[in-house]
């Protein structure tokens, strides 16, 4: 894949990649564009290892996925308060903050793997071999995260008004 | 819960995040940084290397004799079939059955 080929890729994939990511951190904008530009320039040091089985999404959604973990994991080792006050970002206007908030609160239902299957399924659409494959969790075991998922986010759907 | 009611619930909070100058500043750091080498393809070079070797083995070794009589007793074993015992069938599913396997497995390694 030649640069210009990669560039496009990124302008095709900043936005679902960095939403991804946004709501993984819990709306911390900067820290998630911070591990989205790392993935960005991680996926172009290894281009050659793309050997295109998979969609090139695919695999920049892995290593976006290996980044946030290897992030997460320095964080907790250096820093375990920090992290969680730091939700939404100064750009957003009230209706979207309104709209954010529902959004993380459903989400704070979920523990981290079903956060993080529910946001590919659901958020970005990715099909469950592709959650498979991109968080390296067997299918069975993707479709069974789905499944429990949707028993914790019914409560809280159900009193906000999705339940008819 | 039914399904349409979430893919509905996260329809509506899915955010539209603007570029806001992310890709400029990403391609303005991926050119501070050395172009990735261009993938060298050996596996043809390989597999040329070890039929060349397999060959010269096989020559060197008597390869084609003992392929004749192999052939040969393969002859004998099918003129006394009547003869053959169940433990030699079994053994033969297996192997069939273990090479399938062992195939299977590397094609879906390969796919990985």
């Amino acid at each position: 894949m030649s640069r210009t080929e990669f560039e496009q890729q990124v302008l095709n994939n900043q936005e679902p990649l960095r939403r991804f990511l946004l709501n993984l951190c819990n709306g911390d904008a900067a820290l998630s564009d911070d591990i989205a530009q790392e993935a960005f320039i991680k996926a172009y040091l290894n281009l050659n290892s793309f050997n295109g089985l998979s969609k090139f999404s695919t695999w920049l959604f892995r290593i976006a996925y290996n980044c946030y973990c290897d992030h997460k994991r320095v964080s907790q080792r250096y820093s375990s308060v920090e992290i969680e006050d730091k939700i939404l970002t100064s750009h957003e206007t009230t209706d979207q903050k309104y709209q954010n908030q529902e959004l993380y609160m459903a989400l704070a239902k979920l523990n981290d793997k079903e956060r993080l299957i529910v946001l590919l399924f659901y958020m970005e659409d990715k099909s469950l071999k592709d959650v498979s494959k991109i968080t390296d969790i067997p299918l069975n075991t993707v479709k069974s995260h789905i499944s429990r998922a949707k028993i914790h986010m019914s409560e809280h759907l159900k009193s906000i008004g999705y339940e008819r | 819960m039914k399904d349409e009611n979430i893919n509905k619930f996260f329809k509506e909070h899915k955010q539209t995040i603007a570029d806001d100058g992310f890709s400029e500043r990403l391609f303005a750091h991926l050119d501070c940084i050395p172009a990735p080498a261009p993938r060298v393809d050996r596996s043809r070079l390989i597999i040329s290397v070890f039929a060349l070797i397999g060959l010269v083995l096989f020559i060197i070794l008597g390869g084609y004799s003992a392929l004749m009589i192999g052939l040969g007793s393969m002859g004998s074993l099918f003129n006394g079939l009547s003869s053959i015992r169940p433990e030699v069938i079994v053994s033969v599913v297996f192997m069939v059955a273990s090479l399938f396997a062992i195939g299977k497995f590397a094609i879906e390694d390969t796919l990985q």
